[in-house]
């Protein structure tokens, strides 16, 4: 076995481990008898101000925000794919159309939008991952504009155009398919960003309210207490921290092969940099 | 998939005026009676009767058709007059501009010093492309990058100032406040315009020109450091100043933790205290620099790069 692979396995046992604990143990049974406790073997990661079982919240914490993250992301690559998919096969003034919307909207700053769609829509989850969609969805339409504009002037499409299938069939059957893996990639190196915008809102107070152990709200909690008890704060930080990196490690992996330019190319893994996670101002892709 | 720069030129203006009308209708779409809001700011008056109320409608022009309210909002704001805060009842636009003059302040400084560490960082890693320093500077950015302002902040908090007791843990005054803002902004862009500036170099370094001052006898260094960081710099310069506008209104967690009073904080502290027309004037400045450092960016970009070539 590689080594990789090793560091795979192990990885998964003790997440799997992790979501074993956290199902057998409340995360929300108030003990205050035990305030505050460092790690322990009856408390792996300790308790918090309320003497909560940390590792419980921690895992229940990563259900709501890698959950809501997930959803912001999948319904921001939907709707992005289907715009850019479509001003692509349309082109001409739809395709101008998309670009000046979507140069707009990136001068504006994301938390911004995002506060402003609190404002309207409240403190809840819902609210959460609205906020995080609002203007999410604009790399998305860039890039499937990008892919789909390429595909169209293949021969393939041109052959399957002239087999006289019918628009429905030949963007669902024909076009897609093929941009699905730089979208899919592209999706894995957005995620980070999504979920650093999602529990930033909710470290900031806008996200859902406690007891809801999401981990932005956990990690707010635990600043308070930073002076006396650093390792509250330490554990749903580390927690955002792997799980960004994580997800970004596999949008790198997958986008490899594409950026090499072929699936087969030789010679190792190119060294493209891929679109970065982060800050949303992303690269423009290749003219 | 870029509109062209006279298309964003042309439109800003539009973009701004369509902003304007989304700012207005604000308190609409988050369902505040203004009526209330502003009595409740003026007289803590909770539970108001009628009469009180519809005088302050009038008062404020409430009942007024939504055009004429809408044109009088306008015309308001291009004099100058964003209205009173909700909550210190004092004009908006000033508050709006001292915060935005802080936040310019951190947000200049921190993208600023990004840009030259970014770029130090990036044509070393590029110069020793899979060698211990490309490796280094690569993994350690990579880190970097995920981990947040939210994190990153109560880290520097902790060492820096709790721990080792160097700067003030928040406020605004004096220079020893802008350090940890300008850190805990500084670091994510460091991490991302260092692996941008490395792939651009390494694309620069393939080069014919590159090959032909090398043959010319030139040192490696001088090729290196002058020839091919001369073309390699131009994109993270644009992507510096685009971040910029980003951060006026965005830097949101990091001026909040560290309590620097800058324009995030404000239109923070407008959500969660219902300051509607705080919310507003910090709106409508933000989406303006965003959309003018946008077009100065454009006019930098086309300065720097070389004419566009179609390929």
């Amino acid at each position: 076995m590689t080594r990789r692979r090793v560091t795979t396995i192990l990885s998964l046992g003790v997440i799997a481990a992790m979501v074993v604990w956290a199902l057998t143990h409340d995360p929300n049974a108030v003990d205050l008898t035990n305030r505050f406790a460092g790690p322990s073997p009856s408390t792996p990661l300790g308790t918090d101000e309320l003497g909560r079982d940390m590792l419980s919240r921690v895992v229940f914490g990563g259900f709501i925000t890698i959950g809501a993250a997930t959803a912001a992301l999948v319904a921001t690559a939907v709707i992005g794919t289907a715009l850019g998919t479509l001003a692509a096969w349309r082109g001409g003034w739809a395709g101008s159309a998309l670009a000046l919307v979507t140069d707009s909207l990136v001068a504006l700053p994301e938390i911004v939008v995002a506060l402003i769609a609190v404002s309207i829509l409240g403190t809840n989850l819902f609210a959460l991952v609205i906020a995080v969609m609002a203007i999410g969805w604009l790399p998305f339409a860039r890039l499937s504009f990008e892919i789909v504009g390429r595909l169209l002037g293949s021969d393939y499409a041109m052959a399957a155009r002239m087999t006289g299938v019918g628009p429905v069939r030949f963007i669902g059957l024909t076009l897609l398919p093929n941009a699905a893996r730089p979208l899919i990639a592209h999706a894995f190196l957005r995620f980070p960003g999504k979920l650093l915008l999602l529990s930033g809102l909710s470290f900031l107070g806008l996200g859902p309210q406690p007891p809801t152990s999401e981990w932005g709200a956990m990690l707010a909690r635990g600043v308070t207490e930073l002076e006396r008890h650093p390792f509250l704060p330490l554990v749903p930080g580390l927690a955002i921290v792997i799980t960004g990196y994580a997800a970004a490690r596999i949008g790198r992996s997958l986008e490899a092969p594409i950026a090499g330019g072929g699936v087969l190319s030789p010679g190792g893994p190119p060294r493209t940099e891929p679109l970065s996670p982060g800050q949303d101002q992303d690269r423009a892709p290749a003219r | 998939m870029r509109s062209s720069r006279l298309q964003r030129l042309i439109s800003a203006p539009f973009l701004l005026l369509a902003f304007s009308f989304f700012a207005f209708m604000l308190p609409e779409l988050q369902g505040v009676d203004q009526a209330r809001a502003t009595l409740l700011a003026r007289s803590e008056e909770a539970t108001p009767d009628e009469e009180t109320l519809a005088a302050i409608s009038a008062e404020l022009g409430l009942d007024d058709p939504l055009h004429v309210r809408y044109w009088r909002y306008i015309t308001d704001v291009a004099t100058g007059d964003f209205g009173d805060s909700n909550v210190s009842r004092t004009p908006v636009l000033p508050q709006v501009l001292r915060a935005t003059l802080v936040s310019a302040a951190v947000v200049g400084l921190a993208i600023g010093s990004a840009v030259v560490i970014a770029s130090v960082l990036g044509i070393v890693a590029a110069a020793n492309e899979n060698r211990w320093p490309d490796k280094l500077i690569t993994g350690v950015a990579r880190v970097l990058v995920a981990i947040p302002v939210h994190v990153l902040t109560p880290i520097l908090v902790y060492g820096v100032a709790l721990r080792l007791g160097l700067v003030p843990t928040s406020g605004w005054g004096g220079p020893e406040h802008l350090i940890l803002p300008v850190v805990a902004l500084a670091v994510s862009p460091i991490a991302l315009f260092s692996q941008i500036v490395r792939s651009e170099m390494l694309d620069t370094l393939e080069q014919p020109f590159i090959r032909t001052a090398l043959a010319k006898g030139l040192r490696w260094r001088r090729v290196v450091w002058v020839h091919a960081a001369r073309v390699s710099l131009v994109g993270v310069l644009t992507l510096g100043s685009l971040f910029v506008a980003g951060l006026l209104g965005g830097a949101v967690i990091a001026e909040v933790i560290l309590g620097v009073p800058g324009l995030g904080r404000l239109l923070h502290t407008a959500v969660t205290t219902a300051d509607v027309p705080m919310f507003q004037g910090g709106l409508l400045v933000a989406v303006a620099i965003g959309i003018t450092v946008g077009l100065l960016s454009d006019g930098l970009s086309a300065l720097l790069s070389p004419p566009e070539r179609d390929a």
